[in-house]
């Protein structure tokens, strides 16, 4: 049964390995009766530290620096007395582990009472900026002049203790198979790709898509520098160039579905076929209760791609030209579509025509194309134009048989588990 | 049973103990002492000697997962971790005063492991310090005219890990079927 003397506390826990985390989890389900749940970081009010592991030091800097300061617990073999810490012995014993979460709790409450009195008497933190919405039909930036306040706007807000909090914008990479490709990114009507003949109709036109109304903004925002709000009828989306951030209040499943629909099919009653930039009233949107919301640029572009291509790819593009890839994509912060690596890696190589590649890597074409979709979204992938890369695409070799092959497939499978 | 080793290299505190943890299928041998001299200022221990891990691949087949010592004095046992090695891990740690210089003095100082096998880079950290981002590592090595894989990562994270030595074994090979 759960204490009734105290809240039911959301703790993360840090410096521990898989083993030492769900045995911790266990010791505060159950001998601790539940008073706390385990949660993640940016869910959590409590943090508990195993001071004892090797990168404590630059993790408890981390939590001390967090505004508003979250009450810390400290688990150590030796006594530690650290300031606005509280201390258990390691091993931790129920009732000391008790009394430390009780002591958080009342740290808690304190601080609770301490910011609703100063709510009451605050001013305002940030000075007022009269932004206008801009009257545009479809999408077309503002063109009248304006003050360039947008900087320093961007500053106020993300100089906020609550960018301490955006945790939960370093999203670690999804691995998407073979398997459940269908299911995650969507199907293509319409196109059997089993039918070579049939893949130069698998092409789609990101402008029609939210993609291309996203894409545009960002650039106007990037030109401008100013933070700009896409509006739709749907749900608005705040672009912030300076930290290459995106704002938006909807989750992955609606995003997809969105994704996927032609704007010029959605019907006019829905509001979503005109969309609109704007100035952001940062008076106005709330960003602090909704910090999970904020999304790496780069991170987000790359999924709407996805999603919008479903396995076609840009008519921008030439399936029988080379394209070329400029940089490895930063896969641990993005959906990984099946082969997407090895598309990577042979890209890297040199430039190849999609046909090519689709031929060397014997892989079905759309997981190529969806691939090629977002590298080309992201602004890491192009078609050769020059002479000079036509002609190193035409000598790039095709693939080696590499000695170790069986071996590295090994590994591989090792780590994909 | 041929053994195979991959490298985990890189600065004092960049996570090269905590990413061969998460790999290693067995507790990881540790050789961590208190740091006594400057790099105290970024870790209580310190790798002196070498970290070991293993992750077993197959029936009785291990791949070694070697730590280098992070201290620039210990650079004599280098050549010797290396050989027989497959690839190179090379972890950076972003909140370092010049992340592009211990990314150059490592590359410089494994370059002939490096063509001979392959390198994909770690930046960990970057939720403390963002900048410089990993478009700028990768302007970097431009002007190095090399062309790997960098990512963020989080050396805690058993999936940034293992992606990241995913794109190794796809970088020296991209014919390998998934």
């Amino acid at each position: 049964m759960k204490s009734k003397s105290i809240d039911r506390l959301a703790v993360a826990l840090y410096g521990m390995d898989g083993r030492t985390h769900k045995t911790m989890t266990l010791f505060i389900q159950g001998p601790c009766k539940g008073i706390a749940r385990i949660v993640d970081e940016p869910e959590a009010n409590v943090d508990i530290i195993d001071a004892d592991a090797m990168d404590a030091r630059v993790t408890l800097d981390h939590c001390l620096a967090r505004k508003p300061l979250r009450p810390i617990i400290i688990l150590s073999l030796e006594k530690l007395k650290i300031e606005h810490t509280i201390f258990v012995e390691k091993p931790a014993k129920t009732e000391t582990m008790i009394a430390a979460l009780k002591e958080a709790n009342d740290w808690l409450k304190r601080e609770k009472k301490k910011t609703t009195k100063l709510k009451k008497r605050e001013e305002p933190s940030y000075t007022e900026v009269k932004v206008e919405q801009v009257k545009a039909s479809k999408l077309k930036p503002s063109t009248e002049k304006q003050t360039p306040f947008e900087l320093s706007t961007e500053k106020k807000i993300f100089n906020n203790p609550i960018e301490q909090k955006k945790t939960a914008k370093h999203k670690a990479a999804m691995m998407i198979n073979e398997q459940n490709f269908s299911s995650f990114i969507g199907i293509v009507r319409g196109v059997d790709f089993n039918d070579s003949e049939q893949w130069h109709n698998a092409r789609y036109n990101p402008k029609h898509y939210y993609q291309g109304y996203v894409q545009s903004s960002i650039q106007v925002a990037y030109e401008k520098k100013q933070i700009i709000k896409l509006n739709s009828g749907w749900k608005p989306l705040i672009i912030l160039p300076h930290s290459h951030e995106l704002w938006l209040n909807a989750d992955d499943q609606q995003l997809r579905a969105f994704a996927g629909v032609e704007v010029n099919s959605m019907p006019a009653s829905s509001g979503t076929s005109v969309m609109t930039l704007s100035k952001v009233n940062h008076q106005k949107e709330d960003f602090s209760s909704e910090l999970d919301k904020f999304q790496e640029m780069n991170a987000f572009i790359w999924k709407l791609a996805c999603w919008t291509s479903k396995g076609r790819y840009p008519q921008a593009l030439n399936l029988t030209e080379p394209v070329y890839l400029k940089q490895w994509p930063n896969f641990t912060r993005l959906f990984i579509t099946p082969h997407a690596m090895r598309i990577a890696a042979l890209l890297i190589a040199g430039p190849r025509s999609v046909l090519d590649i689709i031929r060397d890597l014997k892989v079905k074409p759309q997981f190529v194309f969806i691939f090629i979709s977002a590298a080309y979204a992201i602004g890491i992938l192009g078609q050769s134009k020059r002479q000079a890369d036509i002609i190193i695409s035409a000598k790039v070799p095709s693939i080696k048989s590499v000695k170790k092959k069986s071996l590295f497939s090994r590994i591989l499978n090792k780590l994909r588990g | 049973m041929s053994q195979y080793k991959i490298i985990f290299t890189g600065p004092v505190g960049a996570g090269k103990t905590t990413a061969i943890s998460s790999l290693s299928d067995v507790p990881l041998v540790k050789t961590d002492e208190s740091a006594s001299d400057m790099t105290k200022e970024r870790k209580a221990e310190t790798t002196v000697a070498m970290d070991y891990g293993i992750m077993h691949i197959n029936e009785g087949e291990k791949i070694h997962l070697y730590g280098t010592p992070g201290q620039e004095r210990f650079d004599f046992m280098w050549d010797i971790l290396t050989a027989g090695g497959i690839g190179l891990v090379l972890l950076l740690d972003n909140s370092r005063t010049d992340p592009f210089k211990d990314m150059q003095f490592f590359l410089k100082s494994f370059a002939g492991f490096i063509q001979k096998t392959g390198v994909a880079i770690g930046v960990t950290q970057m939720d403390i310090s963002t900048q410089p981002t990993i478009d700028n590592y990768h302007q970097q090595l431009k002007e190095l005219d090399m062309s790997i894989p960098v990512f963020s990562v989080d050396a805690r994270e058993k999936k940034d890990v293992s992606i990241l030595v995913q794109a190794l074994m796809f970088s020296l090979d991209p014919g390998i079927e998934e």
